[in-house]
């Protein structure tokens, strides 16, 4: 599989902006028709960004139906799913506790089980064991994805980030196989703490797989330290997909671009453009300081 | 005191599975057991970290356990309880928000703590989000004047229809969106601006059954400032819980959120602006936020310096105390003093 140098976000499409909620909800009522959405969509994939990654939430289903739909983007874009949709479960736990937020989860399974989901003994006996239970959560957040074109399949970063703390090695050897065996695509993390996790993968000896985490000219959600981080990138053999590279939109895109292909490897850039001249400044930038670079480990 | 520092955490929702990431992955510290009485979760936890004792009991956890330090991290109602257990047993403990589900229950917390002392703080992590310090700086060196007049809301879209979990049980609870999201709002109001001369209230129920949904607040404090707290859980467009604290006083103003610091000098007539890409420097594990790693940095210390935290359970109190009066002025529709508030 061959990684998309340029992968659009989506968090300005759906109301998260860690800069400033304001703007988040003036772009809230931007983004409610999903055709403002698609003509986005389609500048970034005519002008040659490649991959959009994108969460289960709601406002996104319209949004891959479209691109299937569209003869040029079913074609011309990957999608990359970062599963799963963590703020959601967190509003069903907040509300109903884990064990509604658990039968809540699957309840769309339910109707859909004749997909591929079989349950083996119902929903009760998923709910006995974590380990049967994490398939079928993967699968009910993969619904959305059947018909697309899908190139990597990220864990979110909640998950990771909480696998991590409790150094579950099973965990992440369980998803890296159950992604490549049964989607036939790549197994990457999300990850909010980028050094702890290399380090983890080279103790338990797994071969790297995608890592989608932090790196920008702020340092912001670079931990433990942007020096630390940066030390880890060049030491250690990672595929980086670069997220959060204008420090969620506190950088200026010249200043964050320059940095980001300062760096010795970045196999990937996530950005999050909101506007058609938007999307033209932001690819034109990162193609000129690629070029700059002459980055070899560009894909 | 070891120096390795065994946890043992109580009550295995979101909160407790998210102190349970924080303290597994802090140096010298291990988590050793975990009680909650939905088996699935604990066995989900020792699934994932054989070495964790789990138990459906948590009278178990302490009486078989050597535990350093319990975290509390139970529906509301059982704060209370099971922090009078950890005094009798001169074990440490953090509780998370809120304190309890009245001023009652939680001063006789106080009363047992002054006859047997131990360590202990509340979870109003907001203390270490980066731009509240950073404001709680600028106010405490009255650099824009004396503090006039404030403007405060905590919202969030989270009900807009009958809740069904224990948030919804004003048992459980203690209240509706006052007792829960509002805390931690109310805990910064309270670490800024210190003691309340009077408060008067109004609370709305709309989708819940038995608890509160919005809640309205005039608040006038000793030393003369005065100004309005907003808060609900049913405001649409609040994907994540937000608290916007505005202060104006005699030389300017200042505005801080999660997102950032704004302070405005009459001066030299602008603005600063502290995002908090400015102020976050990284920090040694993120699960959820920087603040979270922090709070647990600092009870941790604490217990191993075998020092009082800087969020004891006297905080705690004082927040429940504002709750319970926004309730009673609502309740009584009039305004109630401080004097009553504190004592």
């Amino acid at each position: 599989m061959e990684l998309d140098a340029i992968l659009l976000g989506h968090n300005q499409f759906i109301g998260v902006d860690h800069f400033s909620q304001d703007r988040a909800r003036s772009r809230t009522q931007i983004f409610s028709e999903t055709q403002k959405i698609i003509e986005i969509v389609k500048e970034f994939n005519q002008l040659g960004g490649g991959g959009m990654m994108m969460s289960t939430h709601p406002r996104i289903k319209p949004v891959v139906e479209s691109i299937n739909n569209d003869p040029q983007l079913s074609k011309n874009l990957n999608l990359y799913p970062l599963i799963p949709y963590a703020q959601g479960y967190i509003r069903r736990a907040n509300e109903k506790g884990i064990l509604g937020m658990i039968s809540d989860s699957l309840a769309p399974a339910d109707a859909k089980t004749k997909l591929k989901i079989s349950f083996s003994a119902g929903i009760n006996f998923l709910k006995k064991d974590i380990m049967n239970l994490l398939p079928t959560i993967i699968d009910i957040e993969m619904l959305q994805f059947k018909d697309s074109k899908v190139n990597a399949v990220i864990l979110h970063n909640v998950l990771t980030d909480l696998a991590l703390a409790f150094q579950s090695r099973n965990l992440f050897e369980f998803y890296i196989d159950y992604i490549k065996d049964t989607y036939h695509v790549e197994p990457g993390f999300g990850t909010m703490n980028f050094c702890r996790l290399v380090n983890s993968f080279d103790k338990w000896e797994i071969k790297k797989p995608l890592i989608l985490a932090s790196f920008n000219k702020a340092g912001f959600q670079m931990n433990p330290s942007q020096v630390e981080c940066e030390h880890c990138l060049k030491e250690h053999d990672v595929k980086l997909i670069a997220m959060s590279t204008l420090a969620s939109g506190y950088l200026k895109p010249q200043e964050a671009y320059e940095y980001l292909f300062s760096l010795p490897k970045v196999s990937s850039v996530v950005v999050g453009v909101s506007s058609k001249e938007h999307v033209q400044e932001t690819i034109g930038l990162i193609k000129s300081n690629m070029g700059k670079k002459n980055h070899e480990y560009f894909i | 005191m070891n120096e390795q520092i065994s946890v043992g955490v109580i009550g295995m929702g979101k909160m407790g599975i998210l102190h349970s990431g924080i303290l597994n992955s802090m140096e010298n510290v291990q988590l050793v057991a975990v009680a909650d009485n939905q088996t699935f979760i604990t066995k989900a936890i020792t699934t994932l970290v054989p070495s964790v004792a789990a138990y459906a009991d948590y009278h178990e956890m302490i009486a078989n356990e050597n535990l350093d330090v319990i975290y509390i991290a139970t529906p509301t109602g059982l704060h209370t309880k099971i922090a009078s257990e950890c005094i009798i047993n001169d074990i440490p403990f953090f509780v998370e928000k809120p304190l309890g589900t009245s001023v009652k229950e939680c001063k006789l917390l106080v009363e047992e703590l002054k006859s047997r002392p131990v360590i202990n703080m509340v979870g109003y992590c907001k203390r270490f989000s980066s731009t509240f310090k950073k404001a709680k700086e600028v106010i405490d060196s009255r650099r824009l004047g004396n503090l006039i007049y404030f403007n405060s809301s905590a919202y969030v879209s989270q009900l807009f229809s009958r809740g069904s979990g224990w948030r919804s049980n004003k048992k459980e609870s203690g209240g509706g969106v006052l007792n829960t999201v509002s805390v931690h709002a109310i805990d910064l109001l309270l670490w800024y601006f210190q003691e309340v001369e009077f408060i008067q209230g109004n609370i709305k129920q709309h989708y819940s059954e038995s608890v509160d949904d919005f809640a309205h607040s005039y608040i006038k404090f000793k030393g003369g400032l005065e100004g309005y707290f907003d808060t609900s859980w049913s405001i649409r467009n609040y994907r994540l819980p937000e608290i916007k604290i505005e202060l104006h006083c005699e030389n300017g103003m200042l505005v801080v959120t999660d997102d950032y610091l704004k302070i405005f000098s009459d001066e030299n007539e602008k603005w600063t602006t502290f995002y908090k890409q400015d102020l976050d420097m990284g920090v040694f594990f993120d699960l959820g936020g920087p603040e979270y790693s922090f709070e647990d940095e600092h009870m941790i210390a604490s217990v191993r310096c075998n020092k009082k935290t800087e969020i004891d359970v006297f905080e705690g109190v004082r927040v429940q105390q504002f709750v319970e009066g926004l309730y009673l002025s609502a309740n009584n529709k009039c305004s109630i003093e401080g004097a009553e508030l504190w004592n």
